[in-house]
């Protein structure tokens, strides 16, 4: 496999994206043909399942795996030990629901905004095909708030398709029955995580749930439901028409694929880069986004957005996977597939302060953990920044630090200290 | 035109509970924050409680529960701008216009830093009343803050 | 079924939760938000426990065939200690003035956790006064302390965020406000709290958040000057409420005693479900009349839980007192030793 193949952007630019001829000129909605006439939902579900794709929203969960969950779990009405809240009073019976999580508020990130804007139809037909294989009869594009333009190309988007009889009823002629609806978010990063967005669509506080049981079994309005990140479904119409085994090979195995790649700070060509999974990220910042830009000094990488690590010169080696720890090479938790380069003009006092001030901020405030400890890193951090630092602060931040790893009640808590832990233990700074 | 009432904005929503959301939305859109009487009204519709209104109200960034200062300025402190300095920016903000950010002190301003809008490429970015402003630069700001001033 | 809780097998039922049998079997785990059937939210994150290697919260965590628990470990202490010391550090710390004191379910677990320092907050000399300021205004920019209604005193300095009464309120008077370190447990729009006072969420309340309202200084005065003539109206299932509340204090004492100890000077009992206003009244008048006191130097207290009953003092009725507040007398009686009470004013 070469570098050079693009999953995602082969047509961004080369098409207008408001125009679903261009798309179809180009062999979209295919896929969906291909799945409508010739593939019968498991086999779909089989294919994702050998592309072994991972969800490129962060966590790198197998998405056949999730389809597959949703798909095999009998709708509504099974029998639950957990207590669910009902939290509408006419819960749909005997539905199973597909969520497109657009919601991408992860500092540094925007590949989700740009598939938008530049190839709506990609994303669309991967919802499509997706919600199908589970026999979802109805899907949400969970968009981000402030996403107001995108959200425009998307309603233009999905009248043309149902035009043209790609969903609604009876699709191109089948069986098949599917609604599309935009939901669109009122602000709050924590929407992105699954559970807070299915809240959302709830009308309720964007916090997350008690899990199990997990969306898959009990998700929105209590039915089994998927959530998949934008660009991860967008993978789905290129494993449908080229099969599973091909994507398969591409990029690193235990994450395959290709990725965008989000490159910003101190590098010459900032911006969204395609490239293979498993690429190291010294070869992103300088065969794709040109190097460190002129007269900056390369200090440390962060990886993946606000709870990304920190990778100093040395470390630039890593691979970017989301499996970590389980080939020989060294790899990095590639999240959102941010990379923000941080050359040594930058004040670490201030960014000490942005990294707190935003879990701070964006954290639901429902567990003790989370809503305590971030608040009081970030007030450190502002003693840190006016040079009064305390021994006893130096316990807080390790109790806060250890806490908030080991006690929180979802993965946002866990990781809001990453980058606090990496700039101490890799001596970014010092006490 | 006729200023809308809250009554008609609620009307065209179906009273179901996933409408709470985009209800408040478009109240906030038209009114500027959704105040005591407007969440009562709604809360009646939706067949819920106040409370539950004033929750979900409450937890996004993008509805207010309070009617906003004439002047609403919002400066990006999320890594990616902080990288490209906006708190350089944001004290340019502080000084200029006398005030401290998240200080709701001044009836006129108010200057709040905000998490990120997905424009890292250009950052940083200042929202000023709505509108977005991208690569501010600390001499740009007597500019762009002069066009409300 | 069957599960090993620190290497002991115990018996448990399906759908049981691991806090579930380790309060029946009489395992100590500290809760803050879990509380008796009420929704389990699992946000204290005290009720750590360890499944697996793993911290796992066992309000949620269900039982299952040949589940091991460990409920106390390094890890498990460290986790409790710090979660407790950043509420301890949000929490208000005046506890000798506290309406709740040593009735206080955060101040207990503080004791004994030793949670005796702040970590998280800097102290005098280490910082200017400006930071203090600062300090002391990001603190009470969320506060909000409410006495307006007749029934509830309400200060959310002293809240842990904990949604016992959000979950508890029949009516969905409270609810979670705002969103990260900003978060108050509060009224729509900072209401004034305005139901029917069942005072169910007083009851949940772990911390002096939610307290039942009186004038304790005129309520001593009124129970001090010998001119006053103290009447304690008991409603008909308060005694054991109260024996309830002073257990860990006077477990043994005789009610009638305690009650004239602290200056009541006439103990009537209601007998039946709501007739309290009409004994009321016939104390007021007839009981007045025949005793030959003077009805204005009469003073009537309602003990009961019925503390809506405060929304009608006036005429008759002067006071009502909760089993909470009756047994916060008796507490302070008691650490003051014989003589008058003298509250901390």
């Amino acid at each position: 496999m070469t570098d050079n193949l693009k999953v995602l952007t082969k047509y961004w630019g080369k098409i207008n994206p408001l125009r679903i001829e261009d798309y179809i000129c180009v062999g979209g909605y295919m896929a969906l043909e291909k799945f409508i006439f010739k593939m019968n939902p498991e086999e779909a579900i089989l294919e994702i399942k050998k592309s072994g794709l991972r969800g490129r929203g962060g966590a790198g969960f197998p998405t056949g795996d999730k389809l597959e969950m949703v798909a095999r779990n009998s709708p509504c009405g099974v029998n639950f030990d957990y207590k669910i809240i009902p939290t509408s009073r006419d819960t749909p019976q005997g539905k199973k629901y597909f969520i497109c999580n657009l919601e991408e508020s992860e500092p540094g990130t925007y590949k989700d905004r740009l598939i938008v804007d530049n190839n709506p139809h990609l994303l669309l037909e991967g919802i499509i095909i997706s919600a199908l294989s589970i026999e979802a009869k109805k899907a949400y594009i969970y968009i981000n708030g402030n996403y107001e333009k995108q959200k425009e190309i998307l309603e233009i988007a999905i009248s043309q398709a149902k035009e043209k009889k790609y969903w609604g009823e009876n699709i191109l002629g089948s069986n098949y029955n599917l609604e599309i609806e935009i939901y669109s978010g009122a602000g709050a990063y924590i929407c992105g995580e699954e559970t807070a967005l299915i809240n959302s669509i709830e009308s309720n506080r964007g916090e997350p749930k008690i899990r199990p049981p997990f969306p898959t079994e009990a998700g929105l309005f209590g039915c089994p439901t998927a959530v998949s990140n934008t660009e991860t479904i967008s993978n789905i119409p290129w494993i449908i028409s080229n099969g599973g085994e091909r994507f398969a090979r591409i990029g690193s195995k235990n994450s395959p694929g290709t990725k965008l790649f989000i490159l910003s700070g101190a590098v010459a060509k900032p911006g969204i880069y395609e490239a293979p999974t498993g690429i190291n990220v010294r070869k992103l910042i300088d065969q794709y986004a040109g190097g460190i830009k002129k007269g900056k000094e390369f200090w440390f990488a962060q990886i993946g957005g606000a709870c990304g690590k920190l990778l100093l010169e040395k470390e630039l080696k890593a691979k970017m996977e989301f499996c970590v720890g389980t080939g020989r090479d060294l790899s990095v938790q590639m999240g959102s597939g941010s990379i923000l380069v941080v050359d040594k003009s930058v004040n670490i006092h201030d960014l000490l302060i942005s990294w707190t001030d935003f879990f701070r901020r964006e954290s639901c405030g429902k567990c003790v953990p989370c809503r305590e400890g971030t608040f009081r890193l970030w007030e450190i951090a502002k003693r840190f920044r006016d040079g009064k630092i305390s021994d006893r602060d130096k316990t807080a931040v390790e109790d806060i630090l250890w806490t908030l790893d080991n006690t929180t009640f979802c993965p946002l808590g866990k990781f809001a200290g990453t980058a606090f832990r990496d700039a101490i233990t890799k001596n970014i700074l010092t006490f | 035109m006729k200023q809308k009432t809250i009554q008609s904005i609620i009307l065209e929503f179906e009273p179901k509970s996933e409408n709470i959301l985009p209800a408040l939305k478009k109240t906030n859109a038209i009114f500027g924050f959704v105040g005591e009487k407007e969440a009562k009204i709604i809360a009646e519709y939706f067949d819920v409680s106040e409370s539950k209104i004033f929750e979900t109200t409450s937890f996004y960034d993008e509805i207010k529960t309070e009617k906003q200062p004439e002047i609403l300025i919002q400066i990006c402190n999320s890594a990616n701008c902080t990288v490209n300095n906006s708190f350089s920016i944001i004290s340019e903000v502080e000084n200029l216009l006398k005030i401290k950010a998240g200080s709701s002190a001044s009836s006129k301003f108010k200057l709040e830093e905000i998490s990120c809008l997905g424009r890292c490429a250009d950052g940083p970015v200042m929202v000023v009343n709505g509108k977005i402003y991208e690569r501010v630069t600390k001499s740009s700001v007597h500019g762009i803050l002069g066009e409300y001033i | 079924m069957d599960i090993k809780i620190n290497n002991k097998i115990y018996e448990a039922k399906e759908n049981e939760t691991v806090l579930d049998v380790c309060r029946r079997e009489g395992i100590r785990i500290p809760t803050l938000c879990a509380f008796e059937d009420l929704l389990r939210g699992a946000v204290c994150r005290l009720c750590l426990v360890e499944i697996g290697g793993r911290l796992t919260t066992s309000c949620t965590a269900k039982v299952c065939e040949g589940l091991e628990v460990i409920t106390e470990s390094e890890d498990i202490n460290k986790a409790r200690r710090i979660n407790l010391e950043l509420l301890w550090a949000d929490h208000a710390g005046k506890c000798a003035t506290c309406k709740k004191n040593l009735m206080c379910e955060l101040q207990k677990l503080a004791l004994e956790y030793k949670i005796e320092n702040f970590h998280f907050i800097p102290r005098k000399g280490e910082i200017t006064g400006q930071e203090e300021l600062d300090l002391i205004r990001d603190n009470w920019s969320r506060v909000v302390v409410e006495n307006e209604n007749p029934c509830i005193s309400r200060n959310s300095e002293l809240c842990i965020e904990c949604r016992r009464c959000i979950n508890i309120c029949p009516e969905k008077k409270f609810g979670f406000n705002h969103r990260g370190s900003a978060v108050v447990v509060g009224t729509p729009y900072e209401k004034v709290l305005d139901c029917s006072f069942c005072g169910k969420c007083i009851e949940v309340c772990p911390t002096g958040a939610l307290t039942d309202k009186n004038d304790y200084v005129k309520i001593i005065d009124d129970l001090d000057n010998l001119e006053k003539f103290s009447v304690a109206v008991l409603d008909i299932d308060i005694k054991e409420k109260i024996k309830k509340q002073l257990t860990d204090i006077t477990p043994e004492k005789n009610l009638k005693k305690l009650l004239t100890e602290l200056g009541f000077e006439k103990i009537v009992e209601v007998e039946k479900e709501n007739l309290e206003d009409e004994i009321i009244r016939k104390i007021k008048i007839e009981y007045a009349k025949h005793e030959k006191i003077n009805p204005d130097n009469i003073v009537i207290f309602f003990i009961s839980s019925k503390i809506y009953k405060k929304k009608n003092l006036g005429k008759y009725l002067d006071y009502v007192l909760s089993e909470r507040e009756v047994a916060r007398l008796v507490r302070n009686k008691e650490k003051i030793g014989k003589g008058k009470i003298h509250p901390i004013k």
